[in-house]
Formats: C-alpha cells, sequence, structure tokens
C-alpha cells in the first residue's frame, strides 16, 4: 500500500532517503533539500535558504539527529540552496558533531562568503566520489555550466537516485513533489531561463545514457520517476535556450 | 507564420505548467479567453492587445515567476514571425 503523501512532514522517497523541502504554496520556486541516512551518517544535500531554516530543520530532525550530519553536499552555491549552511553548521557543532561540505573548488571560494566554518571536501579533487564509512558510495557527475561552472549531480550508488540539482528543475505554483501530466512545461520554463544553451546542457545529460537511474531528485520543482526518467532527458536534450535564442 | 493566437497558446501550454489547470482556467475565465479541452484558444482574431491583456493579468496575479516562465518561449516564436509584443514580453 502506498504511503500517504504528507509534505507538512519528511517525506520517505526511497529507503532511508527523505525529502525534507518547504512547499510554499505561495512560491513559484520551490527548493528541495534531502536527508541521506546511511547508519551512523547522514548526508544532508542542498540544505536550502534562511527563510526557509525553520520548516527545512523541523523536517531533518524528524529523521536524523543533528550529531550525525557528517556531509553537506552543495551542488553550487547558490542562496536558495546554500545560505543556511552557517545555521546547520552551528547547532551541528552545538552538539558535538562535524562535518564536511562536499562541492567543487569553483563553488568553495564563493560558499566561504556565507561565513561558513566547515571544512570542504573538494569532489573535484577527490575523484568525484564520496565514500561513507558503510562503504556506500556517492558519485559526482560535473555538469559545467548548468548553470554554475563548477554544478555536478550526484547519483547514490546505493539507491541509484540522481539528484540533479537545478538540472531537472521547475518553475511551478502548482508545485507537486512528484511531477505531474504538466511539469514538463514548468521545467523547460526554467532552464529557458537559467541554462546556457542546448549544446552544454546536452553535453551534461550525455554523461546520464548509460547510467541506471530510479529516480530523478532536483533541487527545484518536482522529483521525476523511473518511467518517465528518459522521456524527461530527451526533452531537456531537445530544448534550445540560453545562447540558441539570441 | 505564427499569429497572436499561437503566442497566445504558448503562453496557455506553458503557464499551465507553472500556475496548474485551476489557476490558469481563473485567469483566462476572468479574461473571457475562450478555450478547448487541450487548453487551445478558440478566438482566432487574437491581436497584440489580447496579448498584453493576458500578460498583465498574469504578472498581476502571480508576478515576475508567471512572466519569465513564458517570455523566452514567446519572443522566439514572435521574433520568427515578426510580430510585435507588448512592453511586458520585451
Amino acid at each position: 500500500m502506498a504511503k500517504e503523501l504528507d509534505i507538512n512532514n519528511a517525506y520517505e522517497i526511497a529507503p532511508g532517503i527523505f525529502w525534507v523541502g518547504f512547499a510554499d504554496p505561495g512560491a513559484g520556486f520551490h527548493c528541495n533539500p534531502y536527508i541521506l541516512n546511511d547508519g551512523a551518517e547522514t548526508v544532508f544535500l542542498d540544505p536550502g535558504s534562511v527563510p526557509h531554516f525553520p520548516q527545512v530543520l523541523g523536517k531533518v530532525m524528524q529523521v536524523t539527529e543533528l550529531k550525525k550530519i557528517t556531509h553537506i553536499i552543495a551542488h553550487h552555491q547558490d542562496p536558495d540552496l546554500c545560505s543556511a549552511i552557517p545555521r546547520y553548521e552551528e547547532l551541528v557543532a552545538g552538539v558535538g558533531g562535524e562535518l564536511d561540505i562536499c562541492t567543487h573548488t569553483r563553488a568553495s571560494v564563493l560558499i566561504n562568503h556565507y561565513g561558513t566554518r566547515s571544512d570542504f571536501y573538494r569532489v573535484d579533487a577527490n575523484d568525484w566520489k564520496l565514500t561513507l564509512k558503510s562503504g556506500r558510495t556517492l558519485r559526482f557527475i560535473f555538469t559545467p555550466f548548468l548553470h554554475f561552472p563548477g554544478a555536478f549531480m550526484t547519483y547514490d550508488e546505493q539507491s541509484k537516485i540522481l539528484f540533479s540539482s537545478d538540472i531537472f528543475g521547475g518553475l511551478s505554483f502548482d508545485w507537486s513533489l512528484y511531477a505531474n501530466e504538466y511539469y514538463p512545461e514548468a521545467m523547460k520554463a526554467f532552464h529557458e531561463n537559467y541554462m546556457p544553451s542546448n549544446r552544454i546542457i546536452r553535453n551534461g545529460l550525455n554523461q546520464l545514457d548509460n547510467l541506471d537511474i530510479s529516480m530523478i531528485a532536483p533541487q527545484h520543482g518536482s522529483i521525476i520517476k523511473k518511467e518517465e526518467v528518459r522521456r524527461y532527458i530527451d526533452i531537456l536534450k531537445n530544448l534550445e535556450c540560453g545562447e540558441d535564442l539570441f | 507564420m505564427a499569429t497572436y493566437k499561437d503566442l497566445i497558446d504558448i503562453v496557455i501550454m506553458r503557464e499551465l505548467g507553472i500556475l496548474g489547470k485551476e489557476r490558469m482556467q481563473g485567469v483566462l475565465e476572468t479574461l473571457k479567453i475562450p478555450v478547448d479541452g487541450a487548453g487551445h484558444c478558440l478566438k482566432n482574431d487574437c491581436g497584440i492587445g489580447d496579448l498584453d491583456r493576458l500578460m498583465q493579468e498574469l504578472a498581476a496575479r502571480y508576478g515576475a515567476v508567471a512572466v519569465m516562465g513564458c517570455k523566452i518561449a514567446v519572443g522566439r516564436v514572435a521574433r520568427e514571425a515578426n510580430l510585435e509584443l507588448p512592453k511586458i514580453l520585451n
């Protein structure tokens, strides 16, 4: 029997992996932070913004202990996914925890300006992967200029979920956790506004051709289920955006 | 060659994704723009004024996100068809 989807609480999208975002009913631009629990370690992906901090924190604490957060993955440096990092650092330090911020070197020099104090785990200097204590591997897929020069996605080899950062994101007042029939239009709207060109999109997405993806979990918009993954990849590969339109 | 009706169709389709069906239907009903079940505009003699009113209503109700979400797609087709755009889409 399917779980009832209650977006007022953390929602488990796969075993041990939770959506912990704030579904702001008045917003057209939603952010999706995720928690990945792996035994003694918790990975927090794209923690979110300062205005969303109270709601996101409440959901995080439903599914993990702050002391367990050992890694924050910041797929790039934008405030909608990073500005709350110092607040989480403070809370984690307050309970005796310690975490690393996993990001690209190019983003790390900017994330510093939020006043972070944790060490950086630079994905580009660590063979594009992070191996957790359990042996579980998170692979980082470099997607330069989508939309930041140091942008990347995270692929969890265990769940086969692709945490795609801004790619596959959407603009939507009609937000739902899982993509509905009109989501392609919401996704096109976002990419036309934020991605630099079709050539650059293809360069990034060609890396997904042979990847077994169970779900795409973007940082904005809605989650794309396995049966729709290839269709959405094709939509983006054929989308003109950025410099294509000049 | 595209017409203003085609540009309005692009806006409607895009906003079904951004605003959702109920909100978009509300906008169309307010402006008395007739559409079929697939969201295609049934008024054949649409002009720049109709497009302007639609965009102004979207902006008034839902702000910048609703406008920027269709601005690029509409602009591309308008340019190809040499159609003037209302100021809100420039």
